[in-house]
């Protein structure tokens, strides 16, 4: 009796350290591959961002820490044709630690229920994530300014040219004569891959070389 | 009789290992699961270096495409590079089969595209015809499309390039500049340097002599002869940095040349030298220094004019009865040469000039115009006209 009560215990204590480890693995891989796809979409269509000559606008409309709004014809149907005019697309990341793309579906140059101008620049109402116009979800667990996480990591940094001539690097970037000179956008996503406990992180770092914009 | 006999009624013995079985068995389905997962995360993992290899070799492929663009610009019908499948053999040959896998059978691992920037766009018109406002007007634009298949994934660029070109920046209306003397005779072959195509209103044809005039009567009474200080320096009609600037050029389309013999028998390149030898672009830095001399024949034309050189202290002489349009430049002396010979645009010497012979400079100002825009160096994306897009079946 008593070996088959430590037998059945033993088989038990793998049994669920095995189960657990299977959803571990199947949690994490889901994430790791969720940060890996989003990380390569804010990739080619930030790479991808075009200036709106007809309203003046450069090519990144918002360079901030935790967001950035660009034109891109990025998978558009039909952007073989030069006439196609490129329309706004942004990402955030929300406080809840989720990164969400915003389109502008009707071209009409608005994000309708998505805050271009927000104050403080870094904080949003999380409502946008249902009422944003195109609004999608492309990751979770995303910790770069989670309370734990030391340092924090921002989101996005900006390389541009200044007035006088020199390379900068800085996590915002304010007004259009400066936005107009950025040459690469870094981007950092740090995503939890065990969210709930001990964190185990998925560091994962790309750089956007803006096609539009660099130097001949 | 064992212990388990006697505590386990004989109807649950073997209970163990079912349950030891119903265990093994799940463990199984999430190790199958588990194994699953991770060839799924290693699939997506090739896919996505292998869409990441695709778009680079299309970045690679753009810029070759730029490159022959820049060597062979298609000003005309059928005057463009042959993108074709020779081209594509030697971009593939660039990339290893087992790096870079290549497309499926009967789908080329690289194609490029050009046409021009007409409105509304027409792939069939193969050259700079024009542009979206003048369809008749060549405005050096043409769009460049490029598509690279890798295994199983695609990427397609589209840029609309310009060239670039080589800009010249020589002044308008110097006739001659000589650094040193300039040597004439009052015989009846005066005046030797006349104006044929005047330069734009509001600029003056001169002569400039950084020594002094032997005879005035050397240059026609309509150009205005510029003596010591007046006339300026060399570098300020032909520029150091101009006469570098082609030298560079040169070296890199084969038309620089250390010895005169060669220059003189340099195959014809199309686009740098139409006639070979001392035509188009023709730099020559010969060492020991020695002499060019031009003989009797037609250099170049007023439509396509050239650069001749003579660098590293050479000389140019003339013999016979040719002509030559464009432009000259020597760091040594314009020897008088013989026979009735013509130069078409312009004559530099960092040193003296010698018109006591027959040679006759006639200054074109169409022939110094034309040269600002004779050659491309480069093409150069256009600003704000780079896109990815979709990748079509076959393209």
């Amino acid at each position: 009796m008593v070996i088959t009560v430590l037998v059945s215990g033993m088989i038990l204590v793998v049994y669920f350290a095995l189960t657990g480890s299977f959803s571990y693995s199947a949690k994490s891989a889901t994430a790791r591959e969720q940060a890996r796809q989003a990380i390569a979409r804010m990739t080619r269509e930030i790479r991808d961002a075009e200036a709106v000559p007809d309203n003046d606008e450069v090519a990144v409309r918002r360079a901030r820490q935790r967001w950035i709004a660009v034109y891109t014809t990025f998978n558009e149907s039909g952007n073989s044709s030069p006439d196609m005019t490129p329309h706004l697309v942004a990402f955030r990341l929300y406080g809840d630690g989720e990164i969400w793309r915003f389109e502008d579906l009707n071209d009409d140059g608005v994000l309708e229920g998505f805050d271009i101008n927000p104050s403080p620049d870094d904080q949003f109402d999380e409502n946008e994530q249902t009422s944003g116009e195109g609004a999608t979800l492309l990751v979770r667990n995303v910790v770069n300014y989670d309370a734990t996480t030391s340092p924090q990591p921002p989101l996005f940094q900006y390389s541009y040219v200044d007035e006088y001539g020199q390379l900068q690097t800085s996590s915002y970037v304010y007004y259009s004569y400066n936005r107009v000179r950025i040459l690469n956008v870094q981007i950092h996503v740090l995503v939890d891959l065990n969210p709930g406990h001990s964190p185990v992180y998925a560091d994962l770092q790309t750089s956007a070389q803006l096609r539009n914009q660099r130097l001949q | 009789m064992s212990i388990m006999k006697q505590i386990i009624p004989g109807n649950q013995r073997g209970s163990g290992i079912v349950m030891l079985l119903g265990i093994v068995a799940t463990l199984a389905v999430l190790a199958t699961s588990l194994v699953w997962i991770v060839g799924n995360m290693q699939h997506n993992s090739a896919q996505d270096r292998t869409r990441a290899k695709s778009f680079g070799v299309t970045e690679a492929a753009l810029d070759t495409g730029m490159a022959a663009l820049s060597a062979q610009w298609p000003a005309a019908l059928g005057t463009g590079p042959d993108l074709g499948s020779t081209a594509e053999a030697t971009f593939r040959a660039e990339f290893s089969s087992s790096e870079y896998p290549s497309p499926a059978a009967g789908t080329s691992f690289v194609t490029w595209q050009y046409y021009d920037n007409q409105d509304p766009i027409d792939p069939n018109i193969t050259w700079d015809k024009g542009s979206p406002e003048q369809p008749d007007v060549p405005d050096n634009r043409v769009w460049l499309v490029v598509q690279s298949n890798v295994g199983a994934k695609s990427s397609r660029i589209q840029a609309l390039v310009e060239r670039a070109y080589l800009d010249t920046g020589l002044p308008r209306g110097v006739a001659l500049f000589a650094g040193g003397n300039l040597l004439s005779n009052g015989g009846g072959n005066n005046p030797k340097i006349v104006i044929e195509v005047p330069p734009p209103s509001g600029i003056q044809t001169t002569v400039r002599v950084g020594g002094f005039i032997d005879d005035l009567s050397v240059s026609a009474t309509n150009i205005v002869d510029l003596e010591g200080e007046a006339a300026g320096t060399v570098d300020e009609v032909f520029p150091e940095s101009l006469r570098e600037q082609l030298k560079a050029v040169a070296q890199a389309n084969g038309r620089y040349f250390t010895s005169v013999d060669e220059a003189q028998n340099s195959p014809i390149d199309p686009n740098w030298s139409p006639q070979g030898g001392l035509s188009g672009l023709c730099v020559v830095e010969p060492s020991p220094t020695s002499t060019v001399t031009l003989r009797a024949g037609v250099w170049n034309s007023e439509t396509e004019p050239g650069f001749l050189l003579v660098l590293g202290g050479g000389n140019i002489d003339f013999a016979g009865a040719g002509e030559y349009w464009g432009a000259m430049y020597t760091d040594g002396t314009v020897d008088k040469g013989h026979g009735a010979f013509i130069v078409h645009g312009m004559v530099v010497a960092a040193a003296l000039v010698d018109m006591r012979g027959t040679v006759n400079i006639h200054y074109n100002d169409n022939v110094i115009a034309r040269l600002a825009n004779r050659w491309s160096l480069k093409v150069h994306l256009v600003p704000n006209t780079w896109r990815e897009l979709q990748p079509v079946a076959g393209g």
